[in-house]
């Protein structure tokens, strides 16, 4: 009786590890087309990028899954372009919000078809994730306290900077960021010692309460923009350090084939750059044009 | 005759005078109490008034925060209580379950199901919680398994916080006395029935306070789950309208009174189950007076 046991619990391990070895290869295109709805990865931390609504409901008629979000709960200049894609490919744009880290690393076992979150195009990433069609550029700028006493970016030699976790601006810092050459401006300033906090938003709070570890910070342009534009005592410090090029991102490890897929979605993009919506979206939410190539 | 009725009846008077007079005493300590939550609450609400005392010799400035925030933010993250107590509720029943079989194994004769329980108990106790949640979420589907971010949030809860609870149901079974299991050998019960009917009741009830404890510590911990991005609970909502609006410390505070409220709610329930499990334990006491 017991050896029975045995073998049947051996044989249904088998069974299932077997069934997950075959299959395979299905176009990931055809699938979402069929589905109805594109899963977006974004992460709701970056105001205007990407942000929650707390005063929407969800959008009726919806087609997404119970634990997903839906347009206008999500809004931001990201959120926008998703939908903008999501219609290029006539289907409906469904939001999943899982931690940073886990969209960057990849392996995303099918949970989400595409990350539309401003991430960078870096050669790291690159082992991990396919790039579609850059969508815009952002300028990575350093902000501080406007009483910090800082004036360049020598001065900012030996002293304390606040970057975010997991991002190019802590990469620019270790020397370790592996976009275009290019597209690199400054090399880091020596000797600085770096505070990680999770979020760039962090690094801001952190300074505009008069915290005295540091008072200088490096993020894009355009987090520094709606943290002056949302009362933090922070001003720009020097000029553009680098330029970022970001761009939707694939899972190169997901079990469909997705070649037909990003070829799709960086054709749609190509089509939003050429038809000035792109341009407008980024004017709604920035107020500046920042998805021309600034090369 | 006449004498011992005299008797009787003064005795019972003295019955009755001294369980009133403890009743009263009963009262004024609850009493006492009642009134010393209220102050601890008032002074708790002062440290976040906001105020600016001036006396004189010292000044003393109090937490302020931002009304309009809390006010607006609240019901958002209101919301977010529904998912984090399905998430607990169903977790601490798997938790029990697994708690119960693995105690119960590691203390059977059988060296396969002692092995297989400290395996579990061991394994689990020494990986992370965030591994664990994230493992049910983005590893199980190699396998072609596809558990949703909640269902891999309850496993994955249920499994730790069952290898936890395994070693406090077994604290409790072996807590009971030897006598027991001789008396129940005694009255001819099977090994089976003794422990149904005489060994795990009496562990249970001493299992409770532990288990309420572990039930709310999974309550704050239901907010890993969080990181698999299909779920959005208490903390998680905390903290994304709490990072765009500069006011995460609102927004902490604001997470932080709902946590309480929920732990407030199941530390009534949880008192309740004592409760009756005490009245058998004090029927019992009666009888054998």
């Amino acid at each position: 009786m017991r050896k029975i046991t045995l073998i049947l619990t051996i044989l249904m391990i088998a069974s299932v590890i077997l069934s997950a070895c075959g299959g395979g290869g299905e176009n990931l295109l055809d699938v979402i087309k069929e589905r109805g709805y594109l899963v977006v990865s974004t992460d709701p931390n970056y105001e205007p990028q990407s942000f929650l609504d707390p005063a929407a409901t969800r959008a009726e008629g919806t087609v997404c899954p119970e634990d997903m979000l839906t347009y206008g709960v999500m809004k931001g200049f990201d959120v926008d372009v998703a939908k903008a894609v999501a219609d290029g490919l006539g289907v409906e744009v469904c939001f999943a919000t899982p931690e940073w880290d886990v969209i960057t690393a990849g392996n995303w076992a099918d949970r989400w078809d595409i990350s539309i979150g401003s991430m960078t195009i870096t050669k790291t990433r690159q082992g991990a994730l396919d790039f579609a069609h850059p969508y815009y550029y952002t300028p990575a700028q350093f902000g501080a306290a406007s009483d910090s006493g800082y004036s360049s970016l020598d001065d900012l030699e030996g002293e304390t900077v606040c970057v975010a976790t997991a991002t190019t601006y802590l990469d620019w810092f270790n020397g370790e960021l592996t976009i275009p050459d290019e597209s690199i401006l400054s090399q880091p300033p020596s000797n600085v010692t770096l505070v990680e906090l999770p979020t760039d938003q962090e690094c801001a709070q952190a300074i505009a309460a008069g915290r005295p570890e540091f008072s200088v910070y490096l993020t894009s342009d355009t987090v520094i923009n709606s943290n002056i534009a949302g009362g933090l005592d922070v001003v720009k410090l020097g000029p553009v350090v680098f330029i970022e090029e970001l761009a939707p991102a694939i899972d190169k490890n997901s079990s469909y084939d997705t070649t037909a897929f990003t070829e799709a979605v960086s054709n749609v993009i190509e089509g939003l750059h050429a038809n000035g919506t792109l341009s407008s979206l980024s004017m709604q939410w920035f107020e500046v044009d920042l998805t021309k190539d600034p090369r | 005759m006449a004498a011992n009725k005299v008797s009787i009846g003064s005795y019972e008077e003295d019955l009755q005078r001294l369980l009133a007079e403890e009743r009263g005493q009963e009262l004024a300590q609850r009493v006492k109490m009642v009134l010393a939550w209220i102050v601890l609450l008032l002074v708790l609400a002062l440290l976040f008034s906001g105020l600016d005392v001036n006396l004189g010799f010292t000044r003393i400035k109090f937490i302020k925060l931002d009304i309009e925030f809390v006010k607006e933010y609240s019901p958002f993250i209101a919301e977010g209580a529904l998912q984090t107590i399905l998430i607990s509720i169903a977790s601490i029943i798997l938790a029990m379950v697994l708690a119960l079989t693995s105690a119960l194994a590691r203390l059977s004769n059988n060296p396969i199901a002692v092995a297989v329980s400290t395996f579990y108990i061991s394994l689990i106790r020494g990986t992370p919680l965030y591994l664990q949640v994230i493992f049910f979420f983005m590893a199980l589907p190699q396998m072609g398994i596809y558990l949703s971010g909640y269902w891999a949030g309850v496993i994955a809860l249920g499994l730790n916080y069952g290898a936890y609870m395994s070693e406090i149901f077994r604290a409790g079974i072996l807590a009971v006395g030897k006598g027991q299991h001789e008396a129940a050998t005694a009255l001819g019960m099977s090994p089976g029935q003794k422990m149904r009917h005489i060994v795990l009741p009496q562990a249970l009830r001493m299992a409770i306070p532990p288990i309420g404890n572990e039930y709310i510590a999974m309550l704050k911990d239901s907010s890993l789950v969080s990181a698999t991005g299909f779920v959005r609970e208490v903390l998680w909502r905390a903290q994304r309208v709490g990072r765009a609006n500069f006011r995460n410390l609102e927004a902490l505070i604001v997470a932080a009174f709902f946590y309480w409220m929920l732990t407030l709610v199941f530390t009534a329930i949880q008192a309740r189950i004592e409760a009756r499990f005490e009245q058998g334990e004090r029927e019992i006491k009666t009888i054998s007076h």
